[in-house]
């Protein structure tokens, strides 16, 4: 092989590479609703399968997927490959009574119109072919649908901003090049490790039981200031007062009990005097 | 120090710049908050050109620098347009998570705090006191521009450092970062851990007296207090 021809086949499999972890950051993000809900979710890479590129078991679903970013890819090429592979898998994950799922994850729309409509007759049916177009960089992934509603849900915040979601992103690609490389990646472990991080990722956490110690007292002199609202069902402090709003601290930490403190030992009964608080 | 100072900037606005330079014994903070307000005055006066015809703007700063950067530039364009201005004051704290293994860095900005008037507006007004890593700007920008969906975004600072353009940008896509135009009365190309040289002076927080990097987020902008009473009550 010639040096241009091996440089770009390490291009290619760099961009492989680079697409395969988009989409795995963008599959974490999806199933981490589940996690937060107690389901045990893992990732794995390169298990050995027919269809291995990722394989995230769900609870007792397993969701095989095989990844491809290049412009041409059909079912028959490189004889009958991607059919081979996936029939195989399919037959295999039968044998072992799997509930599984079989996806084909393709970055160009044409493609999936093309194995869409170029289905083989065995995988009709047990097949889904995804478009997963290939981000330019992981935070264009906040604004994508399949990855904008679970942030939603993920966030600490009611309704979180726009930076509040590209955080997460960033902290779930932060926690997926963190990973094990050859191990299962626990979906679990890396929303603890988020959690372990408030000040930059703000992710939904459990609230303290109870939320202070002075809980009620605070609350009695919160709602008496005229306007200011507040929760803290999402494990952080959030407060509104007409356009202005903050959510400046978890509810299990030092900063929030202090706070609590002040508030309880200051008595506010004005916007001014409460925010002089914060 | 290398520093290139922009070939229109008046000979005032650089008199201030080498002001916020000084030491903090030559320059108290009632000082170097005079000067970084005049600097905001005089953004607006030298390029009085690039707001006519605008009817309607939203002007984005921080906390720390809404009574003075944010306040020169409000107080100019009342005086020489006719431009209904909106303002955002973001509080932001400054995060960065480093990878233990892969050694990667997450350098990013989370809001606090907003104070956020409502309306379309046909512009954004972006000013921050210096622009070197460029992760406050690029959070307080894509907090709003993608609810608002301004024409145009104006950035402004007195001091970048270089490179700061391309580092704003670099978080957007081309939809978006097309519409951004770039204001600067001087570009340093020199660092000295966190602090440009000379940039300001150091960080701004400290020189301006409102506080260490922990208490500034207790600042609340007398302009915030001022303008809340009208639009807490509309809302």
């Amino acid at each position: 092989m010639s040096t241009s021809q091996r440089q770009t086949a390490g291009n290619n499999n760099k961009k492989g590479n680079r697409y395969e972890d988009f989409f795995a950051i963008c599959r974490m993000i999806e199933s981490a609703p589940a996690v937060v809900a107690g389901v045990t979710v893992t990732l794995s890479e390169q298990t050995g399968d027919p269809v291995d590129d990722l394989v995230v078991r769900e609870g007792r679903q397993l969701h095989y997927a095989q990844l491809k970013n290049d412009q041409a890819i059909t079912w028959g090429a490189k004889a009958d490959k991607l059919r081979v592979e996936f029939a195989e898998q399919k037959r295999q994950s039968e044998e072992r009574s799997e509930v599984f799922t079989l996806t084909v994850v393709v970055a160009y729309d044409h493609r999936k119109v093309s194995l869409d409509d170029n289905m083989p007759a065995e995988l009709n049916g047990a097949v889904a072919v995804r478009w997963f177009p290939e981000p330019s960089k992981p935070t264009e992934l906040a604004r994508r649908r399949e990855c904008r509603e679970p942030l939603c849900h993920l966030a600490a915040s009611r309704n979180a901003g726009e930076n509040e979601l590209i955080a997460l992103v960033d902290g779930f690609t932060l926690a997926w090049a963190e990973r094990d490389f050859g191990q299962a990646t626990d979906l679990g472990s890396v929303i603890a490790w988020l959690r372990k991080r408030p000040e930059a990722f703000r992710l939904l956490r459990p609230v303290p039981d109870p939320v202070h110690p002075d809980w009620p007292a605070f609350l009695t002199i919160i709602h008496g200031i005229d306007g200011v609202e507040c929760f803290w069902d999402r494990g952080f402090f959030e407060w509104a007062f007409g356009i202005e709003s903050g959510i400046p601290f978890p509810c299990d930490s030092d900063e929030f009990r202090r706070f609590v403190s002040r508030v309880v030992n200051q008595q506010p009964t004005t916007f001014e005097d409460f925010e002089t608080l914060l | 120090m290398s520093r290139f100072v922009h070939p229109d900037t008046p000979p005032a606005a650089a008199a201030l710049l080498a002001d916020l330079a000084r030491p903090p014994e030559q320059v108290d903070p009632a000082a170097y908050r005079s000067a970084m307000t005049g600097l905001g005055e005089q953004f607006v006066e030298t390029h009085a050109g690039q707001f006519v015809g605008l009817r309607s703007l939203l002007l984005i700063c921080t906390n720390e620098d809404a009574d003075f950067l944010a306040r020169g530039a409000l107080t100019a364009l009342g005086r020489l347009t006719a431009i209904d201005v909106r303002v955002a004051c973001f509080w932001n704290d400054r995060v960065v998570v480093t990878g233990d293994r892969s050694g990667e860095k997450v350098d990013i900005a989370p809001i606090v705090r907003r104070y956020v008037e409502p309306g379309e507006v046909e512009a954004f007004l972006v000013v921050k006191s210096i622009i070197s890593s460029a992760c406050v700007v690029r959070t307080n920008i894509a907090e709003l521009v993608y609810e608002r969906n301004p024409g145009r975004v104006l950035i402004f600072a007195p001091v970048v450092l270089v490179g700061a353009e391309d580092r704003v940008v670099a978080d957007f896509e081309p939809a978006v970062s097309d519409r951004f135009e770039f204001f600067w009365f001087a570009k340093d190309s020199e660092k000295d851990g966190e602090n440009v040289i000379p940039g300001i002076g150091g960080q701004v927080y400290e020189r301006l007296g409102i506080g260490t990097k922990a208490e500034k987020n207790a600042y609340v902008p007398s302009l915030v207090r001022e303008r809340r009473v009208k639009h807490t009550r509309a809302a």
